[in-house]
């Protein structure tokens, strides 16, 4: 039989029990002195034990599964772990093509997590629609954006007027929505006429910049309320585009001095 | 709190912007709330008791009420929280992959998390359970996105036959560098001894002829080319599909342009043969294109 030894916890709590009993016996009178010194020993061993427990054993656990405590707060990530679980061994792909694919899902999988973990986060060309709309109903203060058009004409996608209407929503709620369209030469500019007079009927605050007037342009930049940014990337080569945002204070300051930087180089629309 | 649950939530808190609903710090609710019930019986027992036990009935009140409180705080709200814990991390041992799963998984902490960015790391969490319940089933999605390389690898896998059909918009497929890999890949596959055969799908002569040069050069290539119209076929044929030496089929799902949008694939032996079959009714209206070919000269 072996006997863990004691803990700090413990061995400070004995020695003030057999203090409090010590006492108790001393200041007890006649037959109960026993008793007494009995009742506070019993009790001190037990409240010892207990805050040993409470204070010093489960906490120590709770540090061995700091990972498992990320999970079970989520229900998501706790629903998709024990769905795989359940699943078993069926989930191991027989086809070496379909080893593939899960690697290649768990990759990106395990990519966005590490970036969440930074305060980035990625949304691909597939899931930029809905997210785009649902950035702009979320801004409480500020818009700040540019839209290359040589990069993107979104108002002619199908979910762009949705966009559009989003943004004008926000506009009219008081939001200061900024948009500096940036063109490659003066001859672009007509293609952008029709949505820069709209969204200045909707008190958007429309600006343009040539592509010339400006450093370096890698992408599109997008700014909420100064606290949420976002830049956009194609991927070359492939073609396929995605955006990279960010609640990093410094990515927050970097994308904001790219936006003013612009800002202080375009003009203000005037039809 | 009732039974050491919280039965109403100290605040109102979103998904991903949560902590344990019965800690406030580094003490559980019941503890808070025992605390504040052994100070009042504290106080109510001194109150009450006779002048020569009151020390040692206060005494034996606080210590009593304070073993109480954190034993149920233990036994109601701790070790259930240490036990959910262990359970998730029993999970690790099913797989190999749920061992992955769960290390990604806590990678990042949850603790006010954006909603903007809980709502792309829903996304990608639910596309991967659902991916998980194809696999399941025997089946496995690849997105536009993956779509070249995967392809690119599928055709490199076959050992003996790749038979499809394509519907594809040449512009989305054949057109891009990734079509022209795909192409000289399957050139490849036919070097090394696989049988290809592919059926294309026309709506009509004018883009039969459009893609002319494509399929004379897979034909001289050694692929064997055949046609047919989707007039002639029920509208489930229209579509691409592949089958590799009877292990793997495949579905294109086009967007109503006719571009690629993403493709599903079968690896079980009843789904396979299904799209086989659909590939062989396919093969039943289409002609060699080697015979048209004959037919145009006979015809001059």
């Amino acid at each position: 039989v072996t006997f863990n030894p004691l803990t700090s916890y413990e061995i400070i709590g004995l020695l003030l029990t057999s203090g409090a009993a010590v006492l108790t016996y001393l200041r007890s009178s006649g037959d109960a002195k026993t008793q007494n010194a009995a009742m506070a020993s019993v009790i001190g061993a037990v409240l010892t034990l207990v805050l040993g427990l409470r204070f010093d054993t489960i906490p120590k656990m709770q540090e061995q599964l700091v990972q498992a405590d990320v999970i079970r707060k989520d229900p998501v990530r706790r629903q998709l772990l024990e769905h795989a679980a359940t699943l078993g061994p069926s989930i191991i792909p027989a086809n070496p093509l379909a080893v593939l694919v899960l690697n290649a899902r768990m990759d990106n999988l395990q990519e966005q997590f590490d970036q969440i973990a930074v305060e980035r986060f990625i949304v691909n060309e597939a899931e930029m629609p809905l997210f785009n709309i649902r950035m702009i109903q979320s801004a409480k203060k500020t818009i700040e954006t540019t839209n290359f058009i040589g990069l993107s004409k979104w108002w002619t996608e199908p979910w762009g007027e949705r966009y559009e209407e989003a943004n004008e929503r926000v506009a009219g709620t008081g939001v200061s929505v900024t948009r500096i369209f940036i063109f490659s030469s003066r001859d672009d500019m007509p293609l952008a006429r029709d949505i820069m007079l709209r969204e200045l009927t909707h008190r958007i605050h429309v600006r343009y910049a040539l592509l010339t007037d400006l450093p370096p342009f890698t992408g599109d930049v997008i700014v909420i309320d100064g606290q949420l940014v976002g830049q956009h990337h194609i991927t070359p080569g492939k073609g396929v585009s995605e955006a990279l945002f960010s609640l990093n204070a410094s990515d927050v300051n970097s994308v904001r001095l790219t936006f003013q930087t612009i800002d202080t180089n375009s003009r203000a629309f005037q039809p | 709190v009732i039974g050491g649950y919280a039965i109403f939530p100290v605040t109102t808190i979103s998904r991903y912007d949560m902590f344990e609903p019965y800690m406030l710090g580094p003490f559980t609710i019941a503890e808070i709330l025992g605390a504040a019930l052994t100070g009042v019986l504290v106080i109510w027992t001194y109150r009450t008791s006779a002048a020569e036990v009151k020390n040692q009935s206060v005494a034996f009140v606080a210590a009593s009420c304070v073993v109480l409180t954190l034993l149920l705080s233990l036994r109601f709200q701790l070790l259930p929280m240490i036990q959910d814990d262990l359970q998730l991390e029993a999970l690790r041992e099913t797989s190999k992959e749920t061992d992955q799963l769960f290390q990604i998984l806590s990678r990042a902490p949850n603790d006010n998390t954006h909603p903007l960015m809980a709502y792309i790391l829903q996304i990608r969490l639910n596309s991967i359970n659902d991916y998980f319940d194809d696999l399941g089933h025997g089946r496995f999605v690849v997105d536009q996105a993956g779509l070249p390389q995967f392809l690119l690898d599928m055709v490199k896998s076959a050992k003996k036959q790749i038979v499809a059909t394509s519907y594809a918009q040449p512009a989305s497929w054949w057109d891009q560098p990734w079509g022209k890999l795909y192409e000289s890949e399957n050139e490849e596959a036919v070097k090394r001894g696989v049988k290809v055969t592919r059926t294309f799908l026309f709506a009509n002569e004018a883009e039969l002829n459009a893609i002319r040069p494509l399929l004379s050069k897979e034909v001289n290539a050694g692929i064997k080319v055949k046609y047919a119209f989707v007039a002639n076929l029920h509208a489930d044929l229209v579509n691409g599909l592949v089958v590799i030496d009877d292990s793997l089929a495949g579905e294109l799902h086009l967007t109503p342009t006719k571009g690629v949008k993403e493709a599903v694939f079968y690896t079980r032996t009843n789904d396979i043969e299904g799209v086989r079959g659909r590939i062989n009714e396919v093969q039943s209206e289409a002609q060699d294109l080697e015979a048209v070919g004959s037919e145009k000269k006979g015809s001059q």
